[in-house]
């Protein structure tokens, strides 16, 4: 019955994921993501030929991005929160499910890894002078340590506490640590070596372990809420994800920035929409990530047709992003019944995309002014930047929301 | 003038849930609405509020229909949703500051009448609070006070009476006679039945999306031969009449 259920749970858990995948992957954004991709490649590969001798602190590096990448991905257990009145019952045959649910976990992190140790091979040879073989029994390594890394998060499911959760993590990331120096300053094969002792190790007792514990249901829903909350965030941010309601504070201090809206029947969304927006995390807290992200990116890259490329993306992809925030209060039934025209709505949302990505523009711009060597490549780069505006605000975002 | 309805059919889908409506509700005139659940209630107030098409009939409100005239329509009519529908990012006055704003309201007057509301349903200490955080009979007392700021020609009033204490019951029931004086059409649909009798002039009872009686009381008792029975009775014989 277990294996049945987790079957179940998979199927509707993957047909979800498609669901999002699709909507992720749509044509602009795309695009955007494979010259962004294209972009990093190339200053990769760039930065790669200036090596010419073995650097200090490429092992170093290493490790810690092994250490990043052992830390991505969760035990995933789709449970509900019906299940802890429905299957109260069948409390001690849920760990057949929970251990079918951690194998399952273990496929995405098997997979990023691999991307992950692949993107770092030309680095391993050239920067740390290792063989290209190593990469492998450092992925390996790797694996082993996912391996044993989800059985604990398992075991937390069954007996959490501050004190000893702390404990185990700090003495598992500590024994990650070793085995990935090991590997890269000994020998990999040693590494690969001690990562199966301890997978074996953590097997048998975590087995153990479970016969006789009693699962802690709210241990387990929190968990796996917050896993999934994680998963909304990133697909929110390329689209609009319905269980992801960012939370609302006062931020009594911006009411300043509100009193500039008169409150006149022409200026009703102009008036909802700025309180939504400067009040609710969920689209600012947005425009405020791609806007300091952008500024920064764009402060060390010093070519002007890069840097100009870049900065468009992201005037775009702030701007496609809060497009969403337009139908925000289409559930509020008022919103139908005021009797105020659609051109009025829609004027108001237009004003609010320009004004934001005006601001995220001028940033972008007085970044540029000190990363760009040249004030003609800068005027031009504006210049530029404008149009963009221009036509997203005039052209792109009329053709969304009509859509 | 206040609202005419003439052949109304209409639903979620081509399966109409309510057919051939046909009734009105005059100026200065309180009238219940009245129907088990799944009778037809809320659809037929979905589409008075415009959220659903007719499929056969017409809606008019001062002789207008929202096809034709949809802002002047919605100037006249105020709704008062049976589950409380608030804006999370908005305070208590800036609701109401965005109801005045939306229905274009004279704004010092509005505020007098909003204050006389907040006074009443004991809210005027909590206009810079999320009204998302109150309890829900005091967000349905902040749906009640921005409805009645409209002073509109209609008022769509969804089960006022499940939710608030009898207090606010009492109160709202005296704002609803106010504005009946002033000369507003009152449509509320109920199940809470001895208050409805009590409160409202004329009654339509609603079965399985038909008609299946309306006028006052005394035309209804009339109708159902129970000279005496009160709205329950009379509702308990046209549900078990229709039912056999």
């Amino acid at each position: 019955m277990m294996a049945k259920l987790w079957q179940q749970r998979l199927q509707n858990h993957q047909k979800e994921m498609l669901k999002y995948l699709r909507l992720v992957f749509n044509e602009f954004f795309m695009i955007a993501v494979f010259i962004l991709l294209g972009g990093l490649a190339y200053a990769y590969s760039n930065s790669l030929k200036t090596i010419t001798a073995p650097l200090w602190w490429a092992k170093g590096a290493i490790l810690v991005i092994l250490l990043v990448t052992l830390s991505l991905g969760h035990l995933a257990t789709l449970v509900e929160n019906a299940d802890t009145v429905f299957l109260l019952p069948k409390e001690t045959s849920f760990s057949e499910y929970l251990i079918r649910a951690r194998r399952y976990s273990l496929i995405l992190p098997v997979l990023l890894s691999l991307v992950i140790v692949g993107f770092l091979l030309p680095f391993l040879q050239v920067g740390a002078n290792l063989p290209v073989i190593s990469g492998l029994w450092l992925y390996l390594s790797l694996i082993g340590l996912k391996d044993s890394q989800l059985w604990l998060q398992l075991i937390e499911l069954y007996e959490r506490d501050g004190r000893t959760s702390r404990k185990r993590a700090i003495i598992f990331y500590g024994l990650a640590a070793i085995i990935f120096a090991v590997s890269l300053w000994i020998s990999p094969i040693l590494g690969v070596i001690l990562a199966l002792v301890l997978v074996f190790l953590v097997r048998f007792s975590a087995k153990r372990f479970l016969v006789g514990h009693i699962l802690q249901w709210s241990v387990c829903l929190t968990t796996e809420s917050s896993r999934m909350l994680q998963m909304y965030r990133i697909f929110n941010l390329f689209t609009d994800v319905p269980q992801l309601r960012g939370k609302v504070r006062r931020r009594r201090y911006l009411d300043v920035l509100l009193h500039f809206i008169r409150t006149q029947h022409e200026n009703t969304y102009e008036y909802l929409y700025w309180r939504g927006f400067l009040r609710g995390t969920e689209y600012s807290g947005l425009f405020i990530r791609l806007t300091v992200l952008g500024a920064i990116v764009l402060f060390f890259i010093k070519t002007w047709w890069l840097a100009l490329l870049i900065a468009a993306l992201f005037i775009y992809l702030t701007g496609a992003q809060i497009v969403p925030f337009y139908t925000t209060y289409e559930e509020i039934v008022f919103t139908h019944l005021y009797p105020i025209a659609n051109k009025i709505r829609l004027r108001a949302f237009k004003q609010l995309i320009a004004i934001l990505l005006v601001i995220e523009s001028v940033i972008f711009s007085l970044v540029l002014l000190i990363s760009l060597p040249t004030i003609t490549t800068w005027l031009v780069a504006t210049l530029v930047i404008v149009a963009i505006d221009f036509w997203f605000v005039q052209h792109y975002l009329k053709q969304k929301i009509a859509a | 003038m206040g609202l005419e309805i003439t052949n109304l059919t209409g639903g979620y889908s081509r399966v109409p849930v309510i057919k051939d409506l046909n009734f009105t509700v005059p100026e200065a005139t309180i009238v219940g609405l009245i129907g088990l659940n799944g009778a037809g209630k809320s659809t037929t107030i979905k589409h008075i509020i415009g959220l659903l098409t007719p499929q056969k009939g017409e809606i008019r409100l001062n002789g207008l229909s929202l096809a034709e005239k949809p802002e002047a329509y919605r100037q006249a009519l105020a709704y008062v949703p049976e589950t409380p529908i608030l804006y999370q990012e908005l305070t208590l006055r800036e609701h109401i500051d965005l109801t005045i704003m939306a229905y274009d309201l004279n704004h010092d007057e509005a505020w007098q009448r909003a204050n006389q509301l907040l006074d009443k349903f004991r809210l005027s200490k909590r206009l810079d609070w999320f009204p998302a955080n109150f309890s829900k009979g005091m967000q349905q007392k902040v749906m009640i006070v921005c409805a009645f700021i409209t002073q509109a020609s209609l008022y769509i009033i969804d089960e006022p009476f499940t939710g608030l204490d009898p207090l606010a019951v009492r109160d709202l029931l005296q704002v609803i006679a106010a504005e009946k004086v002033r000369g507003a059409a009152v449509l509320m649909s109920t199940h809470v039945l001895a208050t409805a009798q009590q409160a409202a002039d004329q009654f339509i009872l609603l079965n399985q999306g038909k008609i299946t009686g309306q006028g006052s009381l005394v035309e209804l008792q009339t109708q159902y031969n129970l000279p005496t029975g009160n709205l329950d009775d009379i509702y308990f014989k046209m549900t078990d009449v229709a039912n056999s």
